[in-house]
This record gives C-alpha cells, sequence and structure tokens, in this order.
C-alpha cells in the first residue's frame, strides 16, 4: 500500500471512531443527564455526528437534510418544548423509573443479539463507485418516488394541523374574561 | 475515499446508539426525553439505511431515498408528540410518563 493510501487509511479510521465517541458518549449523556436543557443539547451533538457519518458514507444530500429539519428543526422544538413545562425539570426530581434494572437487562441481550447477529452475517459488498448524492436524490425522488413524495407533503401538513389543533386553548372562540 | 472503514463498523455503532435510545425510551420519565430517545432510535436506524446504500447498492440510492422519508416522518412524530405532551401538561399538570395513567388498566 502506497504511504498516501496508507495515511489516508488511519485519517479515515481516525475520523470514524474520534465520531462515534462523540455520538455515543453524547446520546448517554441524553438518556442519562438530569437537566434536560443539556440532554437537548446533547442530543444536537449526536445529531451532529450523525450528519457527519453521511459525509463519510457519500451521502452529502442526506446530511444535509439532517442539518437542516433535525439540528434546525426538532432540536429548537424540543427545546421550547422543554422551556414550556421547565418548571417539571428540576434537579430534586427522579429522573428514571423503577425498572432501570429491567430496562438495563432489555437493552444487554438486545445487544448481545445484534453482536451476535453482526458476527454471524455476510455481506456482498460491492465496489462500484458510489452515485452522485445530490444528483442521483433528485432524479429518483421526481420519478420512482413521487407518489411517497406527495404522500409525505400532505402527512407534513396534516401534522401540522393537528399539531395546531392539539395546542390551541379549549374554547378559541371566547377569549379571556 | 476508498472507504478504510468496513460496514461492520456503521453498523455496530447504529446498534449501539439505538440500544442507548432504547434504553431511555424504557428509563426516562419525563415525556419529553422518551421524545428525544426515540429520535436517537431513529437517527440510529437511518445510519443503517445510508450505510447499506454506500456498502451493498452504491449505484441505487435507494437506503438514502428511505433514510430521507424516514426523516420527515419523524419530524411529523416530534412535532405532534410535543404537541401532545404541552396539551397533557396543560390538562394534567405533569409530564412524567409514570403519572399519566388514566387510561390504564
Amino acid at each position: 500500500m502506497p504511504k498516501n493510501e496508507t495515511v489516508s487509511f488511519f485519517a479515515q479510521w481516525a475520523i470514524f471512531a474520534g465520531l462515534s465517541a462523540v455520538m455515543i458518549l453524547a446520546s448517554w449523556c441524553v438518556v442519562s443527564l438530569k437537566n434536560i436543557v443539556h440532554a437537548a443539547l446533547c442530543l444536537a451533538v449526536t445529531l451532529v455526528g450523525v450528519a457527519g457519518i453521511y459525509i463519510f458514507l457519500h451521502a452529502e444530500f442526506l446530511a444535509a437534510v439532517q442539518i437542516l429539519v433535525y439540528v434546525g428543526g426538532v432540536i429548537v422544538l424540543v427545546l421550547f418544548a422543554v422551556l414550556l413545562t421547565q418548571r417539571l425539570s428540576g434537579h430534586a426530581i427522579r429522573l428514571s423509573n423503577e425498572q432501570a434494572p429491567a430496562a438495563f437487562f432489555v437493552c444487554a441481550s438486545f445487544m448481545v443479539g445484534m453482536l451476535y447477529v453482526l458476527r454471524k452475517a455476510e455481506f456482498h459488498r460491492s465496489f462500484v463507485k458510489p452515485a452522485s448524492s445530490v444528483t442521483e436524490t433528485g432524479k429518483q425522488l421526481l420519478t420512482t418516488y413521487v407518489l411517497p413524495f406527495e404522500v409525505a407533503s400532505v402527512l407534513l401538513i396534516a401534522a401540522m394541523i393537528g399539531a395546531i389543533y392539539f395546542i390551541q386553548k379549549e374554547n378559541p372562540g371566547e377569549k379571556k374574561q | 475515499m476508498t472507504g478504510a472503514v468496513p460496514l461492520q463498523a456503521y453498523l455496530l455503532l447504529s446498534a449501539v446508539i439505538f440500544t442507548v435510545g432504547l434504553y431511555g425510551v424504557l428509563v426516562r420519565r419525563n415525556a419529553i426525553a422518551v421524545l428525544m430517545s426515540v429520535e436517537l432510535m431513529l437517527n440510529a436506524v437511518n445510519i443503517n439505511m445510508a450505510a447499506f446504500s454506500r456498502f451493498i447498492t452504491p449505484q441505487a440510492i435507494t437506503g438514502q431515498i428511505f433514510a430521507i422519508f424516514v426523516i420527515t416522518v419523524a419530524a411529523a412524530e416530534a412535532v405532534v408528540g410535543i404537541a401532545l405532551v404541552i396539551s397533557i401538561y396543560r390538562a394534567r399538570d405533569t409530564i412524567f410518563v409514570d403519572k399519566i395513567n388514566i387510561m390504564k388498566w
């Protein structure tokens, strides 16, 4: 292997390992931190890490969508929700239920099962040059997947109307007297 | 970039994040924290989609398209979920999922 490729090999592994470590640490913080605002910020770190993984996987369009939708939209939404219910997120309140040991057991057995499957599985890796993410995604979304694309827009409108309906006060016609 | 990191590494990363999210869903009391853990799980699945798309079928990017739809549905889920949580908070003054047991049999 030429020297240049060796360097690139190790650089890729180093970047991947660093990114993974940050993501796993941040996701653990999401489920364990006492302060919900800090947990939401850790979720943002994890989502940015996922975008980095997408770039690593030659899915640049997906990375852009991830940043726009998750970090720009969902995180802001979650932070708003946290601030609207802030009174409950004090430090004295118990944050996990009494089923933590059982949950830990379930998760550990799930992880063991996944490791077993991963060790056994064989994948037929293809070495074809990957297609350009943006071009190909645009083409496919407007030809092969145009029906799900349109259904997704209907779903988003339905979600928006539903959210507005849930959020509104009981009797919107009567103003406060 | 020839791809020094094998597919299994991505799958392992995704499995770990999914497991952490699952633990959060099972353990957290705050409904918003539960929603955040669900987002973690969905993201882990999306990593799998993108990884399979890159390593198994690099020319057809079906996996990436699927991930885009998963992101769309996840955004809709977050919107409706948080609206429900805030509505429950208004009605019952709590968002702890073990206190919201009015429909528990």
